[in-house]
């Protein structure tokens, strides 16, 4: 597969008056075309923030301290306010948590959408039919009446359709979600992870998709990113973070959710909150919570390093990490994969 | 079912509407004023010591109904009794003599506490308020809620804005129980916090809810959480409850086809079993313009010419699970 994006070392930082907060601290990762890569970690833990660096979009006083962002092999944390602009939306593409927020309110929809196309050389009839497209696309009923509207006449699932409609108007090759989800109703955000995974495959776009939710990301992703404290902790494909995972702070994680086994029961919480990334600890910044912590942690970070082909860990336990069990059985993978091929 | 436990709380026929504005032509014309019926023809009973969840999609009437429960709101119609008294009509000095008898967890930590109060203050307050012990026997109060909730008397000076999400709902429970309540309602408590932290605080509800035997009126949109927590539930739709029974049958066997549709759609936590269907389509309607007959018809995949116009009782299928629904999905 063609590798589409390539992010190495990327650091975030926010100066202010007495310390630094340091958002993203050494990020390294790769997106390939057509697939769907999940950011996910608790807040402040630096997903957002490494999605905004990869569009320039970074709040004062945040900037990039280092690290390259390739995409397509040009470095766009070099590039100037106007080499962005002409990636922004027709090569990458943002929709954001809350669509009535970053819909413009006093717009109709029509208008919102040509702006997503207005770069092209387009007669009136054209922008309309493919403004109707896009909103037919997305599962908007009666789209020729809808783009007149404004968008407070939209529900909230309907508004965060609209937004990936705009998003997808200049067909991007790789589409970034931060949360896309995470105001909707169950009910709703159901319909729309479907609507993102099946116009993933009709246009075979690339996603990033940064959430929270673990279940979002099983429902998702090919591959995964867990991140803690402004670093990448663990990295691999999805059936495995789910059946093995290798990180004390993805088990953590896991650990803490609550299923259909858990009623009566103590969930096993991690104890104990995020660091402050203004002071993070000397060692691993997890180490204060974690129950394997030993002196190496506490005085050295671990470098981020391979357990198993593709599957990578910062943590300098990994020999304690290797009796970890996932959510799901790792041999049910096997037998359904032979099951798809029967 | 836990009918074994005296009741606590009993809800009967319970309607909250809220009157909509009308523009001055329709004043002028007479015309009939309109009602967003927030709450509509709910009941059911609260055992002591249980804990009962209630689940919905946003705007389904949850936390108007339970503020109207509370006495927050004064209801359109219908009966709220409180270990036996009718509490749905009170005023006055009666009725704040039954404030300390329910309190309230709120969702965001963040702006539920008073940001110029310290943490003593904040709990100290109450029990001055509402003298429930004598005042020098306030420090000794505020120290055991502050051990009970996971805190120490050590941040007993510090303000709010000084901790973190899930500190800060530790002291909002540390509030809520100061007054030894009958009856609590904890209105989404964890789905402002982290995942790490959730499960902090909803081990604590758990513990406190059975050591001090707490009767819990639940909230929350998050099924996972309300599985693990709940004894029984109450799903709301459009401002009225469709389903009621224990939580494990609830969520085995549901028996109205949006309960089903609702524990199918929390997304699964399993890459190998990716859910491939719409589980249903369609958003709820506006609860000031219901649906004829049974209001989850446009959205119901196995409606009826009968749903189209008939509401449908709540009754009982089997022992404690009722359902709102003419084609029940168990018999």
């Amino acid at each position: 597969m063609e590798k589409l994006l390539e992010v190495k070392d990327l650091r975030v930082a926010f100066p202010g008056k007495w310390e630094t907060v340091r958002a993203v601290d050494g990020v390294s990762f790769q997106v390939f075309q057509g697939e769907t890569f999940g950011l996910v970690g608790e807040s402040g833990c630096g997903k957002s923030q490494t999605m905004r660096s990869l569009l320039g979009l970074l709040k004062s006083p945040g900037q990039v301290t280092g690290g390259q962002i390739l995409y397509r092999n040009q470095d766009i944390a070099k590039m100037s306010q106007k080499e962005l602009r002409k990636i922004r939306g027709r090569e990458i593409s943002l929709i954001f948590q809350e669509p009535m927020t970053s819909l413009n309110p006093v717009l109709r929809i029509r208008k919102q959408l040509y702006e997503a196309f207005e770069g092209e050389d387009l007669t009136k009839e054209e922008r309309e039919r493919r403004a109707i497209e896009l909103l037919k696309l997305v599962g908007i009923p009666s789209p020729e009446t809808r783009l007149d509207e404004y968008p407070h006449q939209f529900s909230g699932g309907m508004r965060q359709r609209a937004m990936i409609a705009i998003a997808l108007g200049a067909r991007p090759r790789l589409l970034l979600a931060d949360e896309p989800t995470t105001a909707l109703d169950v009910t709703i955000q159901d319909q729309i992870m479907k609507l993102l995974n099946q116009l993933k495959q009709e246009l075979g776009m690339s996603i990033i998709l940064v959430t929270h939710d673990l279940g979002v990301i099983a429902q998702m992703c090919d591959r995964v990113a867990v991140m803690y404290a402004g670093q990448i902790v663990e990295m691999t494909d999805t059936v495995t973070l789910f059946s093995r995972p290798r990180h004390p702070y993805t088990y953590g994680l896991m650990g803490s959710l609550p299923s259909e086994d858990t009623a009566g029961s103590a969930l096993e919480a991690i104890g104990g909150s995020p660091p402050n990334l203004a002071h993070l600890p000397e060692g691993c910044p997890f180490a204060p919570r974690c129950k394997y912590a030993t002196d190496i942690c506490r005085r050295e970070r671990p470098e981020a390093a391979q357990v198993e082909p593709g599957h990578w860990i910062r943590c300098h336990h990994p020999e304690i990490t290797q009796t970890f069990q996932g959510l799901i059985q790792a041999s049910d993978r096997t037998a359904r994969e032979e099951d798809d091929h029967a | 079912m836990r009918e074994d436990r005296p009741l606590l709380l009993e809800v009967e026929h319970l309607c909250k509407w809220f009157p909509q504005k009308q523009s001055i032509v329709e004043m002028l014309q007479k015309k009939e004023i309109r009602q967003l019926k927030a709450v509509n023809d709910v009941s059911f009973q609260l055992y002591k010591g249980e804990n009962l969840g209630l689940v919905g999609e946003s705007g389904c009437g949850k936390s108007t109904l339970a503020r109207t429960i509370l006495r927050l709101y004064e209801p359109t119609s219908g009966t709220v009794r409180l270990n036996g008294q009718d509490i749905s009509h009170l005023r006055g000095e009666a009725l704040r003599r039954l404030r300390p008898q329910m309190q309230m967890i709120f969702q965001d930590p963040y702006s539920s506490l008073n940001p110029r109060m310290s943490v003593y203050d904040t709990i100290a307050e109450m029990l001055k308020v509402h003298k429930v012990v004598s005042d020098h026997e306030i420090p000794a109060r505020v120290e055991q809620l502050l051990m009970m909730s996971g805190l120490s008397m050590d941040i007993a000076q510090r303000f709010p804005g000084e901790f973190s999400g899930g500190q800060r709902q530790r002291i909002g429970i540390a509030r809520a129980l100061s007054l030894n309540p009958a009856f609590i309602v904890a209105d989404e408590p964890v789905s402002a916090l982290d995942v790490s932290i959730q499960a902090q605080i909803i081990n604590l509800l758990a513990q406190l809810q059975r050591e001090l035997d707490l009767t819990v009126l639940f909230i929350s949109h998050d099924l996972r959480v309300v599985r693990h927590i709940t004894h029984r539930v109450m799903v709301m739709y459009l401002g009225s409850n469709v389903e009621v029974g224990p939580t494990e049958e609830i969520f085995a066997r549901p028996a109205h086809p949006y309960t089903q549709v609702l524990t199918k759609a929390a997304p699964k936590l399993d890459p190998l079993n990716r859910q491939r269907d719409y589980a249903i389509e369609g958003e709820p309607p506006s609860p000031i313009n219901t649906p004829p007959g049974c209001k989850f018809h446009p959205r119901c995949p196995f409606c009826t010419d009968t749903c189209r116009t008939q509401v449908p009782e709540l009754r009982e299928i089997s022992p404690g699970h009722l359902c709102a629904c003419h084609k029940p999905l168990i018999v």
